[in-house]
């Protein structure tokens, strides 16, 4: 395995090097590149490309899509601290895998990486349009409806681990025939200005508890609609009170070994992102 | 006319709030839940019309119905469900349980004013 670094400071290299030698990773050779041409040179199909997201200017959203570019299976990861989390959106939207936070527990860095090796070596899982486009269209018709906000779907992606780009999330429940849960992920600037569209008054400047508490009554709206295109197939659900959970980069949990399904939105120039995880309680037969 | 909305989300009672006031509909009470809802009715006996969510902690919209009709003061009070339970099946629920009309979210203001007319006089 060959671990690449784009960073601004020379001394992430050996920080990433200690991370996996503390881990007992063996085999691993690691360069550091600075410029899209020393990427080409060292990326191979046995990469992982590690960006730090500490460049004050593009160069990291740039390096996303050149490798993506040239090599679209090296999986790729930024490497970004809590605060600057929530800014990552053009990266993922550029193609990146996931997001590890500064400054990084080695295990969870080694984890990281060998998570998005499998998810791109390893056996490719099949979106199931089924249930996803019920999802995508109540997502579209809330927007539009509530808030007259014309939304268009960016980029759709599977994860095995995610962690939610936006500064607040609405979070639904679902169980039933199907369990699982679905999210929407919202940057601070975007909520504000959605939940005032709701309410037909002036967008808050904070996440005030009536913002979160608009997030939480988008995710009650996208799951019910959803919920109703579902009826009598093996994804049907049924759905209890929202919750809201918010700070930058934030985890939600998904059911272990259930596929978690993004979708990546924008609107009014900005994105957002939805992320369903639902399985079938009965097997298919 | 006195209106009681009745929605554990604050947001979505403004919003219903906002939308009765551009129709001349000011004289509003709110309620974050069945039980509130109950007690709400019982400190105004003047209220016209209820618009109730359906999922609620503490008592659900649902059963907040089912108490409204077992009171006999109440039998007749005009309730509209407003929710995000859209599947006929939870229609013709409320409706069977004594639901006058079905709003689903999302909505514009256009349709709640519509299902609303019926009962403003």
């Amino acid at each position: 395995m060959k671990i690449v670094i784009a960073a601004p400071n020379p001394s992430m290299l050996n920080m990433v090097k200690n991370a996996f030698q503390s881990m007992h990773v063996q085999n691993t050779d690691f360069v550091s590149v600075s410029s899209e041409e020393e990427a080409t040179a060292a990326l191979s199909d046995q990469s992982v490309f590690l960006i730090d997201w500490e460049f004050s200017d593009n160069t990291a959203t740039n390096l996303v899509v050149h490798s993506k570019k040239i090599k679209p299976k090296v999986p790729v990861l930024l490497l970004a601290t809590k605060q600057k989390a929530g800014t990552t959106f053009s990266g993922m939207k550029a193609g990146a895998s996931g997001v590890v936070n500064k400054p990084f527990d080695p295990e969870e860095l080694v984890r990281a990486v060998a998570n998005a090796l499998k998810s791109t070596a390893g056996k490719k899982q099949k979106v199931n349009v089924e249930f996803i486009n019920p999802f995508i269209d109540a997502t579209r018709n809330v927007f539009q409806t509530m808030c007259g906000v014309e939304i268009s779907r960016k980029k759709l992606f599977l994860k095995e681990d995610y962690r939610m780009m936006g500064d607040v999330s609405g979070v639904m429940g679902l169980t039933g025939t199907a369990t699982g849960s679905v999210v929407v992920s919202l940057s601070k600037d975007l909520a504000c200005t959605i939940v005032g569209k709701m309410l037909g008054e002036d967008p808050s400047n904070d996440l005030t508890d009536d913002v979160c508490d608009g997030v939480g009554e988008i995710i009650n709206m996208i799951a019910g609609q959803a919920k109703a295109m579902l009826v009598k197939t093996k994804y049907h659900f049924t759905i209890s009170i929202p919750s809201v959970v918010s700070g930058s980069s934030h985890e939600i949990s998904h059911k272990k070994g259930t596929p978690n399904i993004v979708v990546l939105f924008e609107a009014l120039g900005q994105p957002f992102s939805l992320q369903v995880c639902l399985c079938p309680t009965e097997p298919d037969e | 006319m006195k209106i009681l909305i009745v929605d554990d989300s604050s947001t979505m009672r403004r919003i219903i709030g906002n939308t009765l006031k551009t129709i001349g509909q000011e004289d509003v009470v709110t309620a974050g839940d069945g039980v509130e809802g109950l007690a709400a009715l019982e400190a105004n006996s003047d209220i016209d019309l209820v618009l109730s969510d359906w999922n609620m902690p503490n008592m659900n919209g649902l059963d907040f119905l089912i108490k409204i009709r077992e009171t006999r003061s109440n039998k007749d009070l005009p309730v509209i469900m407003i929710t995000t339970e859209a599947e006929k099946a939870n229609v013709i629920t409320a409706i069977k349980a004594g639901a006058n009309n079905y709003i689903v979210k999302p909505f514009t203001p256009e349709v709640l004013s519509d299902k609303l007319a019926p009962f403003l006089q």
